[in-house]
């Protein structure tokens, strides 16, 4: 992966003016904003998921749209000509989310190593969360490969899955037709299917 | 792969995907020319884009498994009130806890998060009430509460006292404890037990993980009257994962009242967690915990650990009664039977009244603290195992899954039974896997009744880990199947699946991949492969399918009628489906059709080849069974259970099967693991209570039966079946009214119209007997098998009656069906001889006794020897008597088999008899004395054959207790009615002994007694000749 958030927050919550300004200028096409977006985001994030994660009865699935909008209502500035920015603010916490995911994926697989000096009874419940953080770690590293073949569907794959967004705000944050964004999907779907199966094949 | 071939891969992808499907292959050829790398890629991609995958899910799915764990720690840090979080402690189904320090006084307290659902004003009213009862419990065993509070969001915390230490289930995660820690601990719990007993407090979730053991090795119970405040027990909590049954009494695992005597049952099974390290009753299924609770006793403690004490063992025997009226009435009696003084609260080393605790202005005093675990499932590490697991163990460790009907949301009403047909495929394509089980379609059903936002936790409740649902929808497509797998005790999804289809019965077609999804969610390995034809079969014939279905069904629920009428209707429209003649033919067998079923299960056995390999099988094994070919059924059904381990119903018919050859112990073994895969099958009781009827286990039979009535209420059969308990018993009149409820609902159920007219004829009422006997007989629209029932207890009716021309007529009448149905051929035939031979007619009396003899099965048995043998002695054929003789005693069992008494004593009593004849009374008496000593008390005619001996060798006194032993005697065995003969002989006997001995009077009575029995009786007999003789004495002046 390209960029690395800081593992720990900032010294301070990101003023609402800063994140909206970021925004504007990543609309403006400069993409450093991006770098400095995602960390202010990922926290924020991650954070409203596990609150709402734990405000929740059990077998609820996390909204993860509905998170990526709350926090975009927290951190930048909604009114106005603010809201032309909820669409490239939806893609960086894409991103976030692909991060968080792989994050506590590797975390819980490191815990489990770390964790082997004493018996771990066997628990289907460990053992699926285990293999969920298999399968997205297993999905990046395939996402990853295909960024290398074709950067632009692996990004419809991170703002279409990990960000929830429809073709429609997929195509326009990338500048690109609606039925390109579909076709893309399509394909990147596919290569990924195929990627992961032989992957699970192999294992 | 590069980039550059990637985009020319990708574009050739897009023109596949746009191309007509009959266009396809020739642009694969085309494109790929040359390239078999290419294509090979091509069509891989193409297959993996048919495929539904991780990115099908959306991704709030992922997040939620990998994002929960730690949630907790986001307030660490954090402040409610004046507490600030420092570390999680633990987490459980009602809340998390921390360690928090009070910043007003500057100590450090355990703090208590409840969940947000618990906010209610109702929840927080019933909090209140319940703290301000358990407050006023002062004890060192018992936790304390300081504050109680509401965050900023509106959430209720409880402030307790923190204590260093672990709770229980940490410390016997780590194995058992010595056994003076245990008992020291068992005894603090049973004093804070006591205290609140005292106050009229119950616990309800007494278990390790509620127990606190300090720094200062003081026990401390925590949580008290949580499971009332929530109003939820361990197994209804919906709330969050639900815990385990294993510390609940049988009462509360019945939902029944609640009491003190409830925590000292959890007490001993925590006593003895810690004496062992493992629970006294085990499953990571709910269900199979509580069956073991309320069916199994534990294995001994001394066995597991010798060095445990008497009194120890006694405590958690005495705890672990299954009836709390029995049980330990007070935690002061536990503590008595551990050598303890229940008095005093304090105990040593515990400075009660330095308990370091400060209220809070207002503050409210609750028992109340959260230390356990999340974690449900999750076993201590369990002591070595001494010995094999009991059988069934293995089931346990399978994941349930109850399969849903789909819900037809596709706008198109005429699909609606596609619900139940792609559920029905689903389970099918499911059911052969090793590594999970489906739950049968009478949970499903149970299940599909509770509203949809209940179904996960019902399914829960009922020990169902898991459970998939569908639903048809309208696509762009023309059809969409949508399905899931939700694991219950998560409350989560654990897989989706999707697929499109233009055509509806393309979606049964899709059943197969709904399987695959479910069987790879649930971690069956993808190596096991499972035949997929039935999917096929349904979708080129959904119409006969739905008909096959909805037979099923109507099989399920014994509705047979309606179960043939569909399975015939789907064969009219698929006449080569397979299944359908299978389970038709079986049907009529089980209907007593025997011709139609062979017919039939004929023909599916010639059509089994695109059958699945699990149902080939039953097919063969059906066709062994309806052949008769008992053996080969056995060893077919024997491999499915080998095969498909969770196969209810070839288990089934084994125990069946093996019942009827002998077997004991293993029917018995296999019906134990049946109570565990099917508790919900009333069958299952059903058998388990008839062969335990057979093994004379009457109590525990009662107990099946009873379970039996209870999951059936409509079922004739159960009432039935529960007579025949009371009657073996002797209970006539509670047996007579069981077959009365059983008629009640069912007035046309054989069984019942049978066992009825038996028990009217025992109790005196003949005509009544006779009259439903008869009409039963001959009722044309009854079945073969009842009908033939009915004969033979109508013959020996009418025998018992002297009628014997009537007798042999009803079994001549009915020897077609009996001819048909290959059942009791032999027996009817001998009775039909031995009704001649009282006729005086012996030859065919011979011949028909020849036929019996020839129609037996080899070794030939013995009552049909025995029947020849008691012909060849009144025409007086020595040389053929003999021989008789000598070929009962060559089928002898060896000398120590317990059976082996049959056949000595038969032959004992025809030399007896043949001794009598030739005037040798002396020997006579030797041998009828060892055929009465080898008999016990299972039959009359050994007696009555010597008292006839003591007669004719003038021993009056004996011939007179023998006499009237053969009249009153009830035969241990259930009653039979082909024993009602001899009683009425026995009368005539005691008149001539009587006679002998001078006593005219009494030799009339019972004289009169036999003529009154044989006043219908075939003319011309000698026994009523003599027995007239007799009526007419009269006692000399």
């Amino acid at each position: 992966m390209k960029q690395r958030p800081k593992q720990e927050p900032g010294d301070g919550s990101p003023t609402r003016g800063e994140v909206t300004a970021l925004l504007a200028d990543l609309r403006r096409g400069r993409r450093e904003a991006m770098d400095e977006l995602l960390p202010l985001i990922y926290h924020d994030l991650r954070s409203l998921a596990r609150r709402q994660l734990r405000g929740q009865r059990p077998g609820h699935t996390l909204n993860t749209t509905a998170l990526a909008h709350e926090a975009f209502l927290k951190l930048a500035d909604g009114g106005g000509e603010g809201w032309q920015n909820r669409t490239h603010f939806m893609a960086v916490a894409a991103t976030a989310m692909r991060h968080i995911l792989v994050d506590a994926a590797r975390q819980r697989l490191a815990q489990k190593r770390g964790g082997g000096a004493f018996h771990v009874p066997l628990d289907e419940v460990q053992v699926r969360i285990d293999a969920r953080a298999l399968e997205v770690l297993d999905l990046d590293a395939a996402l990853e490969k295909l960024t290398l073949l074709d950067p632009r569907q692996a990004r419809v794959i991170e703002l279409h899955f990990y960000g929830g967004m429809t073709f429609e705000e997929v195509a326009e944050v990338m500048e690109i037709s609606t039925p390109t964004a579909k076709r893309d999907w399509r394909k990147a779907r596919a290569f990924l299917h195929f990627t992961l199966a032989r992957r699970s094949d192999a294992a | 792969m590069e980039s550059g071939r990637w985009s020319r891969v990708g574009e050739l992808l897009a023109r596949l995907w746009d191309a007509a499907p009959e266009e396809r292959e020739n642009l694969l050829s085309t494109s790929s020319d040359g390239d078999p790398e290419l294509r090979h890629q091509l069509e891989s991609l193409l297959a993996a884009s048919e495929t539904s995958g991780l990115l099908d899910r959306p991704v709030g799915d992922l997040a939620v498994d990998l994002l929960a764990e730690g949630a907790a720690d986001d307030l660490v840090g954090t402040s409610l009130g004046p507490f600030e979080i420092r570390r999680q402690l633990g987490a459980g189904g009602m809340g998390e806890v921390f360690e928090a320090l009070d910043t007003r006084l500057g100590r450090t307290v355990a703090v208590k998060l409840l969940p947000p659902w618990l906010r209610s004003p109702q929840a927080k009213e019933r909090l209140m009430r319940e703290a301000r009862a358990v407050s006023a419990l002062d004890h060192p065993n018992i936790c304390t509460l300081h504050d109680i509070g509401e965050s900023d969001d509106g959430r209720l915390y409880l402030v307790m006292g923190y204590y260093g230490g672990e709770t229980l289930d940490r410390i016997i995660a780590r194995g058992p404890l010595s056994v003076e820690q245990a008992r020291r601990i068992a005894c603090q719990i049973a004093r804070g037990l006591g205290r609140a007993h005292e106050a009229g407090i119950v616990h309800r979730d007494i278990k390790p993980a509620n127990v606190i053991l300090t720094e200062q090795d003081e026990a401390k119970i925590l949580d008290f009257g949580i499971a009332r405040v929530t109003g939820e027990s361990a197994l209804t909590a919906t709330g969050g994962r639900p815990g385990t049954p294993a510390y609940m009494s049988p009462e509360q695992a019945t939902g029944s009242e609640v009491g003190a005597q409830s925590d000292l049952w959890s007490l001993g099974v925590v006593l003895y967690e810690m004496l062992t390290g493992r629970r006294p009753f085990r499953g990571s299924d709910p269900q199979a915990v509580i069956h073991g609770i309320l069916n199994r006793t534990p294995t001994d403690l001394k066995e597991l650990r010798p060095e445990i004490t008497t009194d120890l063992e006694d405590a958690v025997d005495r705890a672990l009664i299954k009836d709390p009226k029995e049980r330990f009435s007070s935690a002061g009696e536990f503590l008595k039977t551990l050598g303890e003084d229940p008095l005093p609260t304090s105990h040593p080393g515990s400075g009660m009244r330095s308990w370091p605790w400060i209220a809070a202005a207002g503050a409210l005093l609750v028992i109340l603290w959260l230390g356990s675990q999340w974690s449900p499932s999750r076993e201590p590490t369990p002591a070595p195992k001494p010995r094999a697991e009991a059988a069934g163990d293995f089931i346990d460790e399978v994941p349930l899954i109850a399969v849903m009907p789909f819900v037809n949301r596709s706008g198109q009403e005429e699909l609606d039974w596609y619900g139940p047909s792609l559920a029905q495929l689903v389970a099918d394509a499911l059911a052969p896997s090793r590594h999970l089980r489906v739950a049968s379609p009478r949970r499903t059903q149970a299940l599909s009744k509770q509203p949809a936002g209940n179904l996960e936790a019902a399914a829960l409740a009922d020990g169902i880990g898991f459970v998939l649902t569908g639903e048809l929808l309208p696509s762009p497509e023309g059809f969409q199947l949508a399905a899931r797998v939700s694991s219950t005790q998560e409350q989560q999804q654990v897989v989706s699946h999707r697929t499109d289809a233009a055509e509806p019965r393309e979606l049964l077609a899709a059943a197969d991949e709904v399987a695959l999804a479910a069987r790879r969610a649930l971690g069956a390995p993808p190596e096991e492969s499972i035949d997929v034809f039935a999917a096929d079969f349904a979708s080129d014939h959904p119409e006969a399918y739905e008909f096959y279905v909805e037979g099923l069904r109507a099989y399920s629920d014994y509705r047979y009628q309606e179960a043939e009428a569909a399975f015939t209707q789907a064969l009219a429209i698929a006449p080569n489906f397979t299944m359908a003649l299978y389970r038709l033919a079986y049907m009529r067998a089980a209907m007593g059709r025997t011709e139609e079923a062979r017919a039939g299960i004929a023909l599916a056995a010639a059509k089994t080849q695109r059958l699945p390999d699990r149902d080939q099988r039953y097919v063969r094994a059906a066709a062994a069974y309806i052949d008769r070919r008992v053996e080969d059924a056995i060893t077919a059904y024997r491999e499915i259970i080998e095969h498909y381990p969770y196969e209810t119903e070839a288990r089934s018919q084994l125990v069946v099967l093996l019942h009827s050859q002998g077997h004991q112990e293993e029917p018995l073994e296999l019906l134990e693991t049946l109570s565990r895969l099917a508790p919900e099958d009333p069958a299952v009781w059903n058998m388990s209570g008839q062969i335990r009827f057979s093994l004379g286990q009457y109590q525990q039979a009662m107990l099946d039966l009873r379970r039996y009535a209870s999951l059936a209420p409509e079922s004739a059969n159960a009432h039935d079946t529960l007579g025949n308990a009371y009657r073996a018993q002797g209970e006539l009149a509670l047996a007579a009214g069981e077959y009365r409820q059983a008629l009640e609902l069912d007035p046309a159920f054989g069984s019942a119209q049978v066992d009825l007219a038996i028990v009217d004829f025992l109790q005196g009422r003949r005509g009544e007997a006779e009259g439903r006997l008869t009409a039963l007989a001959r009722d044309p629209k009854a079945s073969p098998r009842h009908r033939i029932r009915a004969a033979f207890e109508l013959a020996a009716v009418l025998r018992s009656a002297g009628r014997f021309t009537a007798s042999k007529e009803i079994l001549e009448e009915l020897e077609p069906e009996i001819r048909a149905e290959s059942v009791r051929e032999a027996w009817a035939l001998s009775v039909r001889g031995s009704s001649e031979m009282e006729l005086d007619r012996p030859t065919s009396a011979r011949r028909l006794l020849e036929r019996a003899v020839a129609r037996s099965p080899s070794p030939v048995a013995t009552r049909y020897l025995y029947a020849r043998g008691l012909l060849e002695l009144k025409e007086q054929r020595w040389a053929e008597l003999k021989h008789t003789i000598d070929e009962i005693q060559r089928g002898a069992l060896p000398a120590d088999d317990p059976n082996r008494g049959a056949e000595e004593k038969a032959a004992a009593d025809l030399r007896g008899l043949q001794a009598l004849a030739e005037g040798r009374a002396a020997a006579a008496i030797e041998d009828l004395e060892l055929a009465v000593a080898l008999d016990g008390y299972s039959y009359r005619i050994y007696r009555l054959d010597l008292a006839s001996a003591y007669l004719a060798a003038g021993h009056l006194p004996q011939a007179l207790a023998a006499g009237r032993q053969a009249l009153e005697q009830q035969p241990l065995a259930e009653p039979r009615l082909d024993f009602e003969l001899d009683r009425g002989r026995a009368q005539l006997l005691l008149a001539q002994v009587h006679e002998a001995m001078g006593d005219r009077e009494q030799a009339a009575l019972h004289a009169k007694a036999f003529v009154a029995l044989w006043a219908d009786a075939d003319a011309g007999l000698s026994d009523l000749v003599e027995a007239n003789r007799l009526a007419t004495l009269r006692s000399l002046p």
